[in-house]
């Protein structure tokens, strides 16, 4: 969990004192995925879980329930 | 008869100062004893801009500006020292510590060592970020001199005293982001270089122990810059 406060910290310093516009806007996906999807990087370390199902290191339950889920929708 | 430059006032920290119209907010800074924290920066060569160690707040800007690349205007109110300025510039210091390999204690420079001397200044006495424990290659060719790129800091002072002052341009910058480096003469080892005069200028600026003298043992590479200094004063 400390990741993320130094992520974010990473983020906050790039965005703000880098020379070119790329590293001024580079950080800003980080940055609004952890302020509206702060949940998933948690469920990410603490459970080991991708709530989008998109992950490849997803423990393998995870990903049976995910592969039947995504056959479900498919019917 | 030409123009004497107009003379501007200037607020550093809540004290007003008179400044030249030419002069950048680090030049007012160190005329008044305020001190900014640098490391591309080196008097004598022309600035980069490119450490973001000499960050400060200006007032009317959002985010904020190099002291070293700034002139002052008329009624520009600064400030050197603020919570989030030394949060950005032991940020700063921190990744490039774990970029490189800046192992102290078996460094030729260490003792000598501008960024080693910054992060004391700066309180920077441990890293929160995992090392990358760099590889990056060493170039031990040339007969007096050896670039070990791990210790770099990309300050490109070298590049600019060889550029400026030596008027060769044998240094270079090669690569982007992780994988930028220093080279000599288009990338080719170091002693092979028609344009190297062998000077040894850019040795004695490097702030690191990334360009050094052969034959040095740990702690024993110790910079002269005066040299630099005068020769581009004189010209």
């Amino acid at each position: 969990m400390n990741d993320l406060a130094l992520l974010e910290r990473l983020c906050n310093v790039v965005r703000r004192t880098s020379l070119c516009g790329l590293g001024q806007s580079a950080p800003n996906p980080i940055l609004s995925t952890l302020r509206y999807f702060r949940d998933e990087y948690v469920a990410h370390i603490e459970s080991k879980t991708c709530q989008a199902h998109v992950c490849p290191t997803e423990n393998t339950e995870n990903t049976e329930n995910a592969a039947s889920a995504m056959q479900e929708v498919a019917v | 008869m030409s123009e004497s430059p107009r003379v501007n006032t200037v607020v550093i920290n809540g004290t007003p100062v008179s400044a030249l119209e030419d002069e950048t907010v680090l030049d007012v800074a160190r005329e008044h004893d305020i001190f900014i924290p640098t490391l591309c920066h080196l008097d004598g060569l022309s600035e980069a801009g490119s450490c973001r160690l000499c960050l400060v707040e200006v007032k009317g800007y959002s985010r904020p500006l190099p002291a070293c690349v700034t002139r002052v205007a008329e009624g520009m109110e600064v400030n050197t020292e603020s919570e989030a300025l030394a949060e950005y510039r032991r940020t700063i210091l921190e990744m490039l510590f774990v970029e490189g390999n800046h192992i102290c204690a078996v460094c030729v420079a260490n003792g000598h060592c501008e960024l080693q001397r910054l992060a004391i200044k700066l309180g920077l006495d441990h890293l929160t970020m995992p090392y990358r424990y760099s590889r990056r290659p060493l170039d031990a060719s040339h007969e007096r001199f050896l670039v070990d790129r791990n210790r770099c800091v990309l300050c490109t002072r070298c590049v600019r005293v060889c550029d400026e002052v030596e008027g060769m341009h044998n240094w270079d910058v090669m690569g982007r982001g992780i994988r930028a480096g220093v080279v000599s003469d288009l990338d080719m080892p170091w002693g092979t270089t028609d344009y190297c005069t062998k000077c040894g200028k850019c040795v004695q600026v490097c702030p690191t122990g990334a360009l050094i003298e052969k034959g040095r043992s740990v702690g024993e590479m110790v910079k002269r810059r005066e040299p630099v200094l005068h020769v581009a004063e004189t010209r």
